[in-house]
């Protein structure tokens, strides 16, 4: 069982705590339009990485907050935990946010709503 | 009055059901080592607040909120227990969360906060005795060790698969605060786990 230390309670067990699957996927905001492709990619298509994943991670049966995680999928090895909200601040989580498909995709881009101009 | 029926009908159903006292222990042990029973009626608030209007909130309930997760203070009966970085629980004598509820709702900081009234979601039991200790950890994942969880700490955590908190009043007395409709299986789950070392289920106070 892995040994999980939560942000706010410290280590706990695994058990404690759920996965919330992928961390970092930005939704398309609505006022920008994209193609039906680029939201599908968005919703449906998940990174599936073997070594350094970011996660997102809830403290279920303590204080049910959500935070992340950047976990090696082969060793099971936490490398880093932050909170929501942040990007990873080790080489290995930085590295592992930069690789992924979704920094370059559409629907990120689309996450961003435009900055407004000064009339 | 609504609030009564509530009271009545939800409260303490897990011990009202059964006929008390129970006791379960071992034929070679003569006294029961572990007591059991309910806090009857025991007011609980759940109140978000950020830390920016925290002082303010202590001032109002007159009892400090905790600066740090897993800690709990105690003032005059009333207990603030730490749940979060954002999230405390109130524990107020009988009828004491009404009026509570009231000052915090009718303060010039009620915007800001949200107080919600628990009382009937989570169910109060108060367990002592020498081996009490070991008897929880049967269940419970944390490190119960005197030295590690002391005297005003308090923990969330699961005693077997029940979501509860936990509070440290002495060395071997604790409140397991746990949910409503969960207190049925955990005092099931405790006269088991009970038994070999006897246990004592007694009606409330």
């Amino acid at each position: 069982m892995l040994k999980i230390k939560c942000p706010y309670c410290g280590y706990r067990n695994e058990s404690e705590f759920s996965c919330g699957g992928e961390a970092h996927i930005a939704r398309p905001a609505v006022s920008n339009k994209i193609t039906d492709s680029a939201f599908c990619e968005y919703l449906f298509m998940r990174e599936n990485p073997k070594g350094v994943f970011l996660e997102r991670w809830c403290h279920t049966s303590g204080c049910r907050r959500w935070f992340n995680i950047a976990r090696d999928t082969v060793s099971h090895e936490i490398y880093e935990i932050y909170l929501m909200g942040n990007t990873p601040k080790t080489v290995k989580g930085k590295k592992a946010y930069q690789a992924n498909w979704r920094r370059t995709s559409k629907a990120e881009a689309a996450s961003k709503t435009p900055k407004r101009t000064k009339k | 009055m609504a609030e009564n029926i509530s009271r009545a009908a939800f409260g303490s159903a897990a011990f009202e059901k059964r006929r008390l006292p129970i006791i379960k222990k071992p034929e070679n042990i003569e006294v029961a080592q572990i007591e059991l029973s309910e806090i009857l009626h025991l007011g609980k608030l759940n109140i978000r607040c950020n830390s920016i209007y925290r002082d303010k909130v202590s001032k109002l309930i007159q009892c400090d909120l905790p600066l740090e997760p897993n800690y709990m203070s105690n003032k005059a009966g009333r207990f603030a227990i730490s749940l979060g970085p954002d999230e405390y629980l109130i524990l107020a004598e009988p009828g004491g969360e009404n009026q509570l509820e009231k000052i915090l709702n009718s303060s010039n900081i009620a915007k800001h906060i949200s107080v919600v009234n628990v009382s009937d979601a989570f169910c109060a039991i108060l367990l002592s005795g020498k081996k009490v200790r070991e008897f929880l950890s049967k269940g419970c994942p944390i490190d119960l060790d005197p030295n590690s969880f002391q005297e005003n700490q308090s923990v969330q955590c699961d005693i077997a698969l029940a979501n509860v908190i936990l509070l440290c009043l002495e060395e071997n007395e604790f409140i397991c605060i746990c949910r409503t409709s969960f207190a049925n299986y955990l005092l099931d789950w405790c006269c088991d786990a009970g038994q070999e070392f006897g246990i004592l289920v007694t009606k409330g106070i």
